[in-house]
């Protein structure tokens, strides 16, 4: 994995997480960690990340310095009238956070949503890329 | 008369529903699911995310309902160094036991933002009948 691309696992950054999950919600929240894979390719990093219910509206990615932050929340809406008999009727926050580094061109990172999975395309720099030199 | 009332007294126990669904869900640490309910539907909702609409079957057969997935591969494999994979891979398959018969044309199923929802209409029958004090 390197220095990359990490997963950041500190738990100073879940407690950080359990505030900001709260003030996205107006409502009782289940804080969930999405599952992701991580691909490299020659000339860039591809994240998938599985968001299920998250609108593209409450979906936020933020850069900061060498940290990657996704939260998203998905709403539960129950009809009026009904009441949960199984499972959780809260909503569900998921969050994950992403170290990378200089080898990411920052300004190039894209995201989309596509059936409750997150795509982000992170491009690598110009410099991070394999260059074949000609031998004269 | 009895069979409506205990029926309607069995919906309200959320503990008995858990024992009746018999899905596999619950095996799977991130899968997630609802159910609710009122005195004439129940609406699930399953977190199935990565699909396309054409990739997903609902099959009803009396009282049983089944969900297959079917998954197919959304990037080029080709010159890929994974680092991480987590997500599910594959098909997926689930399978829910409901107290009562399903009428596939009582039944709506929709597919957004990685959730499958069924609205299922319980029968007429099913339904919680008040009685008269004579």
């Amino acid at each position: 994995m390197s220095s990359t691309l990490d997963t950041n696992k500190s738990p100073n950054t879940c407690e950080t997480n359990t505030l900001e999950c709260e003030k996205v919600s107006t409502t009782p929240t289940l804080r969930l960690r999405p599952r992701v894979d991580i691909m490299e390719q020659e000339d860039r990093y591809l994240l998938k990340v599985d968001l299920p219910g998250v609108h593209k509206d409450d979906l936020d990615v933020t850069l900061e310095k060498e940290t990657l932050s996704m939260k998203g929340v998905a709403r539960y809406d129950l009809p009026e009238g009904f009441r949960v008999v199984s499972g959780s009727g809260a909503d569900r926050c998921y969050e994950r956070t992403f170290r990378i580094s200089d080898e990411i061109d920052r300004e190039g990172i894209t995201v989309e949503m596509k059936n409750g999975v997150a795509w982000l395309d992170l491009p690598k720099s110009a410099m991070a890329q394999k260059t074949k030199l000609t031998v004269k | 008369m009895l069979t409506a009332n205990r029926f309607h007294q069995f919906l309200n126990s959320a503990r008995e529903w858990e024992a009746l669904m018999k899905n596999h869900l619950d095996s799977k640490p991130t899968s997630i699911h609802r159910i609710a309910s009122d005195d004439g539907t129940v609406v699930f909702e399953i977190d199935i995310p990565g699909f396309e609409r054409e990739d997903l079957d609902v099959e009803v057969n009396g009282t049983n309902l089944m969900v297959r997935a079917e998954r197919h591969s959304e990037v080029d494999d080709s010159n890929i160094n994974w680092k991480i994979r987590e997500r599910l891979s594959g098909s997926e398959a689930y399978r829910f036991e409901l107290p009562f018969r399903i009428d596939p044309e009582q039944t709506d199923v929709n597919y957004e933002h990685g959730v499958l929802r069924l609205k299922i209409q319980k029968p007429a029958e099913e339904l919680p009948r008040k009685l008269t004090v004579q």
